[in-house]
């Protein structure tokens, strides 16, 4: 009777080795990702997030120095000046007056 | 598809350590071509910010992009260019085993990335219909998940393409509860997705109208692997449940599921045991079911401790017992207290369709 000859790649210890090499290879990698994403935050700026408000349209309130606040959209980050869009008016605002960024939604 | 956002697309990437991901940012950033909303470092992000990414660039070197996730994004309407480190064939091989929509290596200019993931966003196409996930929980001290799990499933496969997986580490039962072969197993079914990204009916078991993944004997799968047979098993079943053993309520595939159901003995111990595990319940609202129920005073006691109405009573009965040591089908009795059960299952299911959940 015609046999199959044994695939050692298949053998049950060697299927148990790829495993956990790939298992470890796997916690490498995640923490490289987890080092990138510490990098990432490492190295933002205010700026960078008031883009990435803008870009995904977060509804947010600007806190300026001297106590006062802007709510609404990020419509337009400029050089120096970050464009905030109430019901009826943009607010245009320095960069450097901005203290803290708070995200709504 | 979404027209409306042509003009600048939402691109979201897979944020990465390697230097084409940082390129890209910038310059996308730089160029407004496309509004970046997103640097994602976490699998279940882009399922949850599906609706607001048109394109997802991801590269082959994260260990979670896999041929079974990018199926699974691609099923939610969402366009997938992969990167994979330039001379890197089985990388290459790996985007293409997920059906990307592009690939390109990482040695390509950022400019002609970022030109490529503006084309693909052009078709973003309507999201598919995805399997249903219901994980089948219950506290310590073997409350009936398992046989629930089952005979739930049971009936549910009567109507719809049902799948039940085996996911209780401390005790996977499920191949000898059914009288199955021990092999193939879970960590066979993963090796499997994650090489072609879905579940090869070859890899499953059938037990009556049912296909079933049975336990590994030893926890050996990690919870990334798990996470790609569901993924891969959603796309191919209408149901997918999961007996998932005695997990916290803040367990991440609870609050991934689409409905979950929680098991809890009808025994003074159980119903505290319940109660607690409902206080950390971080998953879609569960459908209890009390099992070897006593009679009026254990229904108020299950109300008043646990906080939720059952939406299935099953009566104590040797006949379940019975049925669950000598590897039969799911006594008639069980199956019929599950009816309402599997009712409210299929009511939520239509109505989250209609919703357009996307999950």
């Amino acid at each position: 009777m015609h046999q199959e000859p044994l695939d050692p790649l298949r053998h049950p210890d060697v299927v148990e080795v790829s495993r956990k090499l790939r298992r470890q290879l796997e916690q490498v990698l995640d923490a490289e990702q987890r080092a990138a994403a510490v990098v990432a935050r490492r190295s933002r700026t205010l700026r960078d997030r008031l883009l990435d408000a803008e870009d995904r349209g977060e509804l947010v309130v600007v806190h300026c120095n001297g106590g006062r606040s802007w709510s609404g959209r990020v419509i337009a980050v400029g050089a120096d000046h970050v464009v905030v869009a109430q019901r009826a008016t943009d607010r245009f605002i320095l960069l450097h007056h901005v203290v803290a960024l708070e995200v709504v939604a | 598809m979404n027209a409306g956002h042509v003009g600048r697309p939402r691109v979201a990437t897979v944020l990465t350590a390697r230097r084409w991901e940082a390129d890209f940012v910038n310059l996308a950033r730089a160029s407004a071509l496309v509004r970046v909303v997103g640097r994602v470092y976490d699998a279940d992000d882009v399922e949850r910010l599906a609706e607001q990414i048109d394109v997802l660039v991801a590269g082959a070197e994260t260990s979670w992009v896999t041929p079974a996730r990018i199926k699974a994004w691609r099923r939610c309407g969402i366009r997938v260019l992969g990167i994979h480190p330039a001379g890197d064939e089985p990388a290459r091989r790996l985007l293409h085993a997920g059906a990307v929509d592009e690939s390109l290596a990482d040695s390509t200019p950022a400019r002609q990335v970022l030109h490529v993931a503006r084309a693909l966003a052009v078709g973003r196409t309507t999201p598919l219909r995805t399997g249903c996930l219901v994980p089948v929980v219950g506290a310590r001290g073997a409350p009936g998940r398992s046989e629930v799990a089952l005979a739930l499933a049971w009936t549910l496969a009567g109507r719809s393409r049902t799948l039940l997986v085996d996911l209780d580490h401390e005790a996977p039962s499920l191949s000898l509860r059914l009288g199955l072969s021990p092999r193939p197993h879970l960590a066979d079914a993963a090796d499997a997705v994650r090489h072609g990204g879905e579940l090869p009916p070859s890899l499953l078991q059938r037990a009556g109208p049912l296909w079933v993944v049975v336990g590994p004997p030893r926890p050996e799968t990690s919870p990334g692997l798990m996470a790609e047979v569901i993924y891969a098993g959603r796309g191919s079943f209408e149901m997918v449940l999961l007996d998932l053993g005695p997990v916290p309520g803040d367990h991440r595939l609870l609050a991934r599921a689409d409905q979950a159901v929680l098991v809890c003995d009808g025994s003074p111990s159980g119903i505290v045991r319940a109660a607690r595990l409902a206080e950390t319940w971080l998953g879609p609202p569960p459908l209890l079911v009390l099992n070897r129920a006593g009679g009026g005073d254990t229904l108020r006691a299950v109300r008043r401790w646990v906080g939720l109405e059952p939406a299935a009573v099953i009566p104590y009965a040797p006949a379940v017992r019975d049925a669950s040591r000598a590897a039969a089908e799911p006594p008639a009795l069980l199956l019929e207290a599950l009816d309402p059960l599997r009712l409210r299952l299929e009511e939520r299911h239509a109505t989250g369709r209609a919703a357009g959940a996307l999950r």
